[in-house]
C-alpha cells in the first residue's frame, strides 16, 4: 500500500513540479496515472522510491515513512519500470540484469538464481537469461526490465510508460502480462486505451497537483474534464 | 545509417563468438586472462632492437585462433585499427634512430627500422591476444575475473558501462547526424561550425542517460560496488592450458634461442 500525503516536489531552479498532492493506492490495486507532457507523472514516480526528494509532505509505502534511513527498505517493497529499458538494462547479461536487484538486497546466490528464473519464466523470457540486451527486440527488452523488478518481489510496481518503443503485438502481451500480475501497481501512461484496459482506477494530474481520481472510463470518456486537463479523451 | 548500424553490430561481433564451445572456450576465464596478461608483459619487456627473438611468439594467437576456431579476417580488420597510431609512434625511430643494425644483400638496415618494425609486430601480437581473450570469453565473466583479481570495483564497473552503452551511444550520434544531413543542404558532411554543439549535445544526452541509468541502479539497491559472488574452481584442464600458454614463451623471453639458431646455422 502506498500512502502520499500533501508532497511537495521543487526542482533546484524553484519550478514546482509536484504542488500537495495526496492519493492511496491500496493492495492490489492498478492505478493509470494520466496527465500532459511536463504535468508531473515522471517527477512523481521518481519521488516516490526516493531519487527525487520531497520538500514537504510525506510518502508510506507499507507502512514505511520514506527517508534517507528507509530507502533501501522502501525499494525493496516498490519496484520501478524505466520509460526507456535501455536505461534499466545495464548489464551484459539478461540473468546478471534480473540478478542484480536481490544480490544487492544480500540474497544468497541459490535464492537469486531461483528468484531470477522465477522472474524470467513468469514473464515468458526464460530462453533470454544468458542473452546480451544488445540484441532484443522491443518488446523482448521490455520483458526483461519488468524482469529486473520482479525478481525484486516488490509489493509494488510503478511503471514510466510502459508502452513506449512496443509494437502492437507487444504492447498486447504487455498488457496480458500486467493484468496477470498481482502487485499493486501505478501506471503513468499517455496511452489511454492501455490504461482503460489495465486499470480500474485513474489518477489524473495538471501542473503537479491533483486534477481527478476515479472510475478510469469515467474520467478518461469525459471530454470536457479531459480538455481542462490538457489531454484528448478516450474515444 | 544503415552503415553506421553495421559499425555499432561490428563492435560486438566478436564477442558474440565467445559463446561457443572449443578446448580454448571451455577454459576458465581467469587462466584465459592470466594468460593473455603474462603474454602481452612479455611481449613488451623485450628491448625495442629485439625483432628476432619476437617471432617465435607468433605461435600464440596462431594456436588459440586454430583452436578456438576464431576468424582471422575478424581478428585482422580489428587490429587494422590500431596500426596506424603504432605507425605514428614508430616513425620517429626511423628518422632519428640511423645507426646501421646490419645489412642484407649490400642494403643497409638502420636500427631505427628495426624498432620500428619491432613496434609493428608488438602492437599486431598484443591486440591479436587481447582480442582472441574477448573472442572466447564473454565480457562479463572478464569483468567477474578482474575483480576476483582485486583490480578497483570502479574500473571494472566503468569498462562494463563504457562495453555497454558505447554502441547506445554510436546510435544516437548517428541519429543526431542524419537529421543534421536531412537538413544540411550547403555540406557534405558535418562542418567544422557545428562539430562544437553537435558534441556538446552528445555529451550531454550521455550525462543524461548516466543519471538515468544511475538511478535505476539505486532503484534496485546499488550499494556502489558490485555484490557478485565469484565461484568456480580452476580444474586441471585449466592448469595445463596457464602452463601450455605461458611456460613456453617466458623460456623464449629468459633464453635467447636465435643466438642457437645463429650458431647452428
Amino acid at each position: 500500500m502506498i500512502e502520499v500525503k500533501d508532497i511537495t516536489v521543487t526542482y533546484p531552479d524553484g519550478t514546482k513540479a509536484i504542488d500537495t498532492l495526496s492519493f492511496t493506492i491500496r493492495d492490489g490495486e492498478s492505478v493509470a496515472l494520466v496527465g500532459a507532457n511536463g504535468a508531473g507523472k515522471t517527477t512523481l514516480l521518481l519521488s516516490l522510491v526516493g531519487v527525487l526528494p520531497v520538500q514537504s509532505g510525506s510518502i508510506l509505502v507499507d507502512g514505511i515513512e520514506l527517508g534517507k534511513s528507509t530507502l533501501n527498505e522502501v525499494r525493496r517493497r516498490v519496484g520501478m519500470v524505466f520509460q526507456n529499458p535501455d536505461d534499466q538494462l545495464f548489464m551484459p547479461m539478461i540473468y546478471d540484469d534480473v540478478a542484480f536487484g536481490p544480490r544487492n538486497f544480500g540474497l544468497s546466490e541459490e535464492d537469486v538464481e531461483k528468484r531470477v528464473l522465477s522472474a524470467l519464466t513468469e514473464l515468458g523470457i526464460a530462453h533470454l537469461r544468458d542473452r546480451s540486451s544488445l540484441k532484443l527486440s522491443g518488446g523482448e527488452k521490455r520483458m526483461a526490465a519488468i524482469a529486473t523488478v520482479l525478481s525484486m518481489e516488490p509489493t509494488t510496481m510503478i511503471f514510466d510508460e510502459p508502452t513506449a518503443f512496443l509494437d502492437p503485438r507487444a504492447r498486447r502481451n504487455l498488457i496480458q502480462v500486467l493484468s496477470r500480475l498481482p502487485h499493486s501497481k501505478l501506471i503513468a501512461t499517455h496511452d489511454l486505451s492501455f490504461a482503460a484496459e489495465v486499470c480500474p482506477r485513474t489518477i489524473l494530474i495538471k501542473k503537479g497537483r491533483l486534477f481527478a481520481d476515479g472510475d478510469t472510463l469515467e474520467l478518461l470518456r469525459d471530454e470536457k474534464l479531459m480538455d481542462d486537463c490538457g489531454i484528448e479523451a478516450l474515444r | 545509417m544503415a552503415n553506421m548500424q553495421s559499425k555499432i553490430q561490428e563492435i560486438y561481433s566478436l564477442e558474440q563468438l565467445s559463446g561457443r564451445k572449443s578446448a580454448v572456450h571451455d577454459r576458465h576465464p581467469l587462466v584465459k586472462l592470466l594468460s593473455a596478461f603474462v603474454y602481452i608483459v612479455l611481449v613488451v619487456s623485450f628491448g625495442r632492437h629485439e625483432f628476432g627473438r619476437l617471432i617465435p611468439f607468433i605461435f600464440y594467437p596462431v594456436v588459440l585462433m586454430a583452436l578456438s576456431e576464431t576468424p582471422w579476417s575478424l581478428v585482422l580488420r580489428r587490429v587494422a585499427i590500431a596500426i596506424p597510431f603504432c605507425l605514428l609512434a614508430g616513425i620517429s625511430n626511423i628518422i632519428f634512430d640511423r645507426a646501421i643494425a646490419f645489412s642484407v644483400g649490400g642494403i643497409a638496415v638502420s636500427a631505427g627500422v628495426v624498432s620500428f618494425f619491432s613496434i609493428l609486430f608488438r602492437t599486431f601480437l598484443c591486440v591479436t591476444a587481447v582480442l582472441i581473450l574477448v573472442a572466447v570469453t564473454p565480457v562479463s565473466q572478464l569483468s567477474n575475473q578482474l575483480r576476483r583479481l582485486r583490480v578497483p570495483d570502479l574500473f571494472v564497473t566503468l569498462f562494463e558501462m563504457v562495453y555497454r552503452y558505447i554502441g547506445v551511444l554510436l546510435d544516437e550520434a548517428s541519429t543526431m547526424y542524419t537529421a543534421y544531413m536531412l537538413r544540411s543542404t550547403e555540406h557534405k558532411g558535418l562542418h567544422i561550425r557545428h562539430m562544437g554543439s553537435f558534441v556538446g549535445q552528445l555529451l550531454i544526452r550521455s550525462y543524461d542517460r548516466a543519471e538515468r541509468v544511475y538511478n535505476a541502479m539505486k532503484c534496485r539497491g546499488y550499494p556502489g560496488r558490485d555484490t557478485r559472488k565469484i565461484k568456480a574452481p580452476l580444474s586441471g584442464a585449466d592448469y595445463v592450458y596457464l602452463a601450455a600458454t605461458t611456460l613456453p614463451f617466458i623460456l623464449l623471453r629468459v633464453f635467447d634461442i636465435t643466438a642457437v639458431f645463429e650458431r647452428i646455422f
